[in-house]
């Protein structure tokens, strides 16, 4: 069954006079469950796609349906309630607030959903448990390494249980081992959470653990 | 909706504190600003204050009844009636401290050697307590005794421009209430000091029946002079007494009888609401602008914050919740601070010694006393407050107009 309906979607950038396509007509469906990587090369638009299923950006045209809802007819209020509710977020440079403790980072959305405090500790601590960071919920990101930051970052997504997880180049400001072991976690995440993934990436490693690849390039889909 | 705000609140009040090495700027900007304001203004209105009481201390008061004549011919034939019954109704109203019967007779004082031109009050010795400079800088009690057998206060100043001393006679040639001159003997029993020369040397002080016998007044008046515990009660108890004093008189307020000052106190407070306007607009631009740094320094971490489901109001009120912490903290340390230096101030006093001699025309010795006033300060601070509200909103606003994408493709700081 089809989480994600992606129809026909295009996306132009306006600078001046001058527009550029981002994506151009790409259509796609994402089953609930899937672990999808959308590849292509630089500037082909896999980003930009992940940020429209996202909701983080708008479609110049065309539409994206999750789980029956039309989020590109949706207010701005409703897409931050919808992001709240069904989704979590990777992104490429870990994201976390700095002042704020690897535990807090975790806990941020459970708070703005107005959860008890005694159990968005408790879950915070679950969460990074998972991702094998029990001890360091007090440290501060800057007290961490970078596969760490982007562990706790994987907290952060986890820890509310969204339906949707989405990862823009999550390893790229990582090393290869780094890289490697959090594509596992993530894997082993998804199993245990029952969400379904959706990266962008064009690291050849995330590729071959890949279940399903969609390529992108100049904007439309050619491959799937 | 309220619970959420209440998160949100939670989390700015967090985030203030995370972020304290850059807040602290902007605390440390508002606390001094808000405690210079404070201590300035409790400068501007000890200097008015002391103004002011030399102005109502004068032999005024803050209300005074007279003959509207004795307003144009300071002459003792514009005298008037007052019954025991009409001085005790207006004393035993709450806001009046006291009410003080007075005759003023003009002048002039002869010693052996010198003459000058004076005043000589009668003064009531039951009641002149407190009332004026004299009842005030002199002990009252000795008042029945040095008035005794037509006994005399003169001022330090004119007892040195007469070339005389403490109990010699001097002679005051006055008109009675039959216009026939009049020359009385006195003998000086004492002499008083003022701040305010120019007082020294023109009032010379003895008891009213004194004065009322010399010069045929008998149960006749020049003055009612009425002192209030506060001059804000002014017009409430203008129009009570009003209603009540004898026919051919008039009651005036003390800005009637010393336009003067009344006019220099009304001028000094415009410039100083000048003044205050413009330091506070002057603080708005630079605080808009820092507010404005700080929020566009953290555009990117509003962008994740809306990646995580904040809305754009929660934003909103996520950037106006910390500012508004941020001008609590420096507002009210800066006001306890300001407010702290200036009860020291108002009980050490601020030497002016330097400027005294031009300062004591317009009442002031060689001592400025600051005077912390509560409601004035609460309004500074809530000024402040509101300002800053106004100054947070702009950023604010700048903060929520990108979207998601926009924000987090802002460079971190």
């Amino acid at each position: 069954m089809s989480l994600i309906e992606v129809k026909n979607v295009t996306k132009i950038y306006k600078q001046g006079k001058v527009e550029t396509y981002a994506l151009r007509g790409a259509t796609t469906n994402i089953n609930e469950g899937d672990f999808v990587v959308l590849s292509g090369p630089s500037g082909s638009g896999k980003s930009t796609l992940l940020n429209i299923i996202g909701t983080l950006d708008t479609a110049s045209s065309g539409e994206v349906i999750i789980d029956g809802n039309n989020v590109s007819k949706m207010s701005k209020s409703a897409l931050a309630d919808f992001r709240l509710n069904n989704m979590g977020f990777i992104f490429q440079s870990y994201n976390l607030f700095p002042v704020l403790t690897a535990l807090e980072n975790v806990g941020l959305a459970l708070e703005l959903k107005g959860l008890p405090k005694k159990e968005i500790i408790e879950r915070s601590q679950l969460a990074l448990e998972d991702v094998g960071l029990k001890d360091f919920g007090k440290r501060k990101p800057s007290e961490l390494s970078g596969g760490q930051q982007q562990r706790v970052a994987v907290a952060r997504a986890l820890v509310s249980k969204p339906r949707l997880i989405l990862g823009d180049e999550p390893t790229a400001n990582l090393d290869s081992k780094n890289s490697e072991s959090l594509i596992d976690l993530m894997t082993s995440m998804q199993a245990k959470y029952n969400a379904t993934v959706v990266l962008s990436t064009h690291d050849s490693m995330v590729l071959s653990k890949a279940k399903r690849v969609i390529t992108l390039i100049d904007g439309v889909v050619v491959s799937d | 909706m309220l619970k959420s705000f209440l998160i949100i609140f939670n989390l700015a009040m967090r985030s203030v504190f995370s972020n304290w090495s850059k807040n602290k700027v902007i605390i440390s900007i508002i606390i001094v600003s808000i405690m210079l304001i404070q201590i300035l203004l409790s400068i501007a209105e000890g200097f008015r204050g002391q103004v002011k009481t030399f102005a109502l201390d004068s032999l005024i008061g803050n209300l005074k009844i007279m003959n509207p004549q004795y307003k144009i011919d300071n002459s003792i034939n514009n005298n008037f009636i007052i019954s025991e019954d009409i001085l005790q109704q207006i004393a035993d109203m709450p806001q009046v401290k006291g009410v003080t019967r007075r005759i003023q007779v003009p002048a002039v004082f002869k010693s052996e050697r010198e003459i000058r031109n004076g005043v000589l009050v009668g003064i009531d010795v039951n009641t002149e307590r407190n009332l004026s400079f004299i009842g005030k800088s002199y002990d009252y009690t000795k008042f029945a005794s040095i008035f005794k057998d037509n006994g005399i206060l003169i001022g330090q100043e004119l007892l040195e421009k007469l070339q005389t001393q403490k109990s010699f006679k001097i002679v005051a040639s006055a008109q009675d209430v039959n216009d026939k001159s009049i020359e009385s003997s006195f003998f000086i029993s004492d002499t008083y000091k003022s701040t305010l020369p120019n007082v020294e040397e023109i009032f010379v002080f003895t008891d009213i029946n004194t004065i009322a016998k010399i010069y045929g007044l008998g149960e006749a008046i020049t003055e009612v002079s009425i002192v209030l515990y506060d001059d804000n009660d002014l017009a409430t108890v203008f129009s009570a007494v009003e209603k009540i004093i004898p026919e051919h008189t008039k009651l005036y307020t003390w800005g009637d009888l010393n336009p003067f000052f009344k006019g220099w106190l009304d001028m000094m407070y415009i410039v100083l609401m000048i003044f205050f306007s413009v330091v506070f607009l002057a603080a708005t631009i630079p605080l808009t602008n820092t507010i404005l740094i700080s929020v566009l320094e953290r555009i990117h971490e509003f962008g994740i914050m809306q990646a995580l489901g904040f809305r754009k109001m929660h934003l909103f009120v996520f950037i106006m919740s910390e500012a508004i912490i941020i001008l609590l903290i420096g507002i009210i340390i800066g006001s306890a601070l300001g407010l702290t230096i200036s009860g020291i101030l108002a009980s050490t006093g601020i030497n002016i010694s330097a400027f005294s001699q031009g300062a004591a025309n317009i009442g002031l010795g060689d001592y400025i006393y600051p005077k912390v006033d509560i409601v004035l300060a609460l309004q500074i601070i809530f000024a402040m407050l509101f300002l800053g509200i106004i100054a947070s909103l702009y950023p604010s606003i700048r903060a929520i107009l990108y979207n998601p994408m926009q924000a987090l493709s802002k460079r971190r700081n």
